[in-house]
Formats: structure tokens, sequence, C-alpha cells
């Protein structure tokens, strides 16, 4: 099987493995979690396809988890039901998973 | 208050596990041949040679992987490089592990930095001419040897070159080994200049050709030079742009189809999170 492709589902069932505790903590439920799995469906292969196509730099890493904590940020602030602050929960939700990545 | 210090807490353990894998990440070594030949090592056929890069650009781009359209190196046309091992692709092509670890680049070539090793398609390199050719062209010339270095008292060092003419040197002798036990030397051959030489099969690990007439002449150079193989070969290039992924994956080609779907996956969830969770946050109907 293409490497690529194992690495962004290996990316994302990890990040998906973190990010959810992290959500809990802020307060999600019911349906929040799908909105979690979602958002991130959106965000995370898209971060590491173009981090890995570009060659992995630490300074580009960098701004894209931001463009992916703002673009998190804002859809748990406008669909969420039960969580609150939505950026700082995107915050903490990258911080982990991009720690453990950077980990393993 | 309590959720202050709850997200307090995330900060400082995120911290505490993203800067000691940082250190981790600066002191960590590159294996050699990595996650590829890890995978693929029973399929690779050890080849240990030296090969001339020659690449129809005028440059050999290394990639990570076979599989991989990274690129790890641009080195140019006319390099001599270690080949390790070869491995056959899908589609036949036959791919090589090139060592990079004591690869000195020149000004125009580019190396990643804490790469070691890389591969390319076997069809950008060269043939070196090499001992083994060397012997099947002048064997009818060899003559026995009859003991014309058997005397030799060394000055400095004995130079023991790759063959005859090869001006590249295999090892230096400075001295006998072994309470004076001269080197077994076979057969005598006397070059198109009247050079003669003889060949050392083993000596304490060293093996190659020794000029008889200039034991130690360490910028012999003979009319002829080193031999050279039947075989194209392209011009010098200065390679260009910087080493990057490349979008058409040299042995796997399915990058494409990677990128299209992550497009169709980004496509249809922000299209089906406004669907799914329609009215904002605190909203009552």
């Amino acid at each position: 099987m293409n490497e690529l492709f194992l690495k962004l589902v290996i990316s994302l069932l990890l990040t998906l493995v973190t990010e959810f505790p992290v959500a809990f903590l802020f307060q999600a439920k019911g349906k929040d979690l799908l909105l979690v799995f979602l958002v991130n469906i959106l965000t995370n292969p898209a971060v590491v396809l173009v981090s890995t196509l570009t060659g992995d730099r630490v300074s580009l890493q960098m701004i894209l988890e931001g463009m992916a904590i703002l673009a998190e940020g804002f859809y748990y602030n406008k669909y969420s039901t039960y969580m609150r602050k939505g950026f700082l929960c995107s915050f903490c939700c990258n911080l982990v998973s991009y720690g453990v990545g950077l980990l393993l | 208050m309590r959720k202050n210090y709850l997200s307090l807490l995330i900060f400082f353990v995120a911290m505490f596990m993203i800067f000691p894998s940082l250190t981790a990440r600066a002191d960590a070594i590159w294996e050699p041949f990595g996650d590829f030949y890890e995978q693929h090592w029973e399929e690779c056929e050890p080849i240990n040679e030296s090969y001339l890069t020659n690449g129809e650009e005028g440059f050999v781009t290394v990639y990570e992987s076979p599989l991989s359209g990274k690129e790890v190196a641009k080195i140019k046309n006319g390099k001599a490089v270690y080949i390790g091992c070869v491995w056959n692709d899908r589609k036949g092509n036959l791919w090589g592990a090139v060592d990079l670890h004591s690869f000195k680049q020149e000004e125009g070539e580019t190396v990643r930095e804490e790469v070691y090793n890389g591969w390319a398609p076997m069809e950008n390199f060269a043939e070196i001419y090499n001992e083994g050719d060397f012997r099947a062209e002048h064997r009818n010339e060899f003559k026995e040897y009859a003991g014309e270095l058997d005397d030799y008292e060394i000055k400095n060092e004995i130079l023991i070159w790759t063959y005859p003419g090869s001006e590249e040197l295999q090892s230096t002798l400075p001295e006998y080994w072994n309470e004076n036990e001269v080197p077994t030397y076979e057969y005598l051959y006397t070059d198109r200049d009247g050079l003669r030489w003889t060949y050392i099969g083993y000596y304490y690990g060293m093996k190659g050709w020794v000029c008889v007439d200039d034991p130690e002449n360490e910028n012999l150079k003979t009319s002829y030079g080193p031999g050279k193989k039947e075989q194209e070969l392209y011009p010098v290039n200065t390679p260009d742009g910087e080493l990057q992924m490349t979008l058409k994956n040299p042995a796997d080609g399915s990058l494409k189809a990677v990128l299209i779907a992550v497009a169709a996956v980004v496509l249809v969830t922000v299209i089906l999170i406004p669907v799914i969770f329609g009215k904002k946050r605190g909203k009552r109907e």
C-alpha cells in the first residue's frame, strides 16, 4: 500500500485518539464528539499531506498547525452544543496530538 | 477557575512532551537504508560497487526511497558513488541504494541534512572501469612474477593501486608486517609505457597493483590513464532548484490519487458539517 496513504491514516487515527480525551475535558459530549471527529477529518489529512510534500519542516508545521487550530476553533464555536471556549479547546487538542506525534 | 487550572495543566503536560522529543529528534541517528530497506531487504540484491552518476539532465536526483517522491540529493554527473544494493519495482525499474554518508558535495549540489542513504534508478548510473575489467582486458599479457620486488627496501611507503594506470590508491604499505614478511606477489605486467606492475592478492587485508619500477611515487601517471567503459556519458549540468517532494512519484504513481482523495474528503466534510449541525450553538427553536 502507498506509504503516504498509510502515514495519513495512522496520523489521523493517532490524532483522534489523543484529541478526544482533551475534548472531553472541555465538556464535549453527544453530538459534539461527532463534530470533533469531522473537524479532524477536515484538517488532519490536509495538514499532514502538505507537511509531507514540503519536506516536514518544523517551521511550516507550526504554521499549518496554527491554521488547523483556527479552523477547528471556528467550527467548535459555531457548531458545538456543550463545548465552551472552542479556540482554547482546539489549541489544547492540537498541542497534545502534535506532542504525542513527535514522541512517537 | 477549575477549567482554567485544567487548561494550564494540559498546556504544561504538552510542553513537557514536546521539548524532550525535540531534543531527542536532534540526537536521533538516521539508520542505514531507512524504513524502506527494513521492509524490503529480502527483495534487495547486494551490489557493493562504485558507479558514475550519469543522469540525462546532467545530474542525478536521489530519492528517499523508490516509493517516495521526496528528493534527498542532487548530484552532478561524473561523480563516483557507492551503490550498496539494488531493488526491482513493480514496473521493472531497477533502483540502487546510494551511499551518501561520505559524499562530498560541490557547489550546486545538494544533499539533505542528516540523510546518509538514498535511492535512484540505476539507468542514471554508468559503470566504472574496475580491476576486473582491467584483468579481463590484459590477462593475456600477464607474465610470471620472478621476484622483482622481493628484496625491495621501503623508503617511505609502497603504494597499492586499484589497477595499472587507475590513478586510484587502494592502500599504502609503510613497512612490511610480521618481521619483514614480504607480500606474495603474482604476475608481472608491462604496460604500454614500459612500466612493470605486479599484483598483491592478499596481504593483511590489502590487495591491488604495485608499480615495480616506481613503487612509492604518489604522483605516478601513465600516458593511457584510467580505463573507460564503452557507454554513453551525458554531459555535466548543475542541478536546478531546491530539493522537494515531486508530485510524480517515481515508482508508485499513486501520489496524485492521494491528493485527490484528501481534497475530496476536505470538500465533503466542509459541506457535511453545516448540514449535520445546522444552527449555531446556543440557539433554541
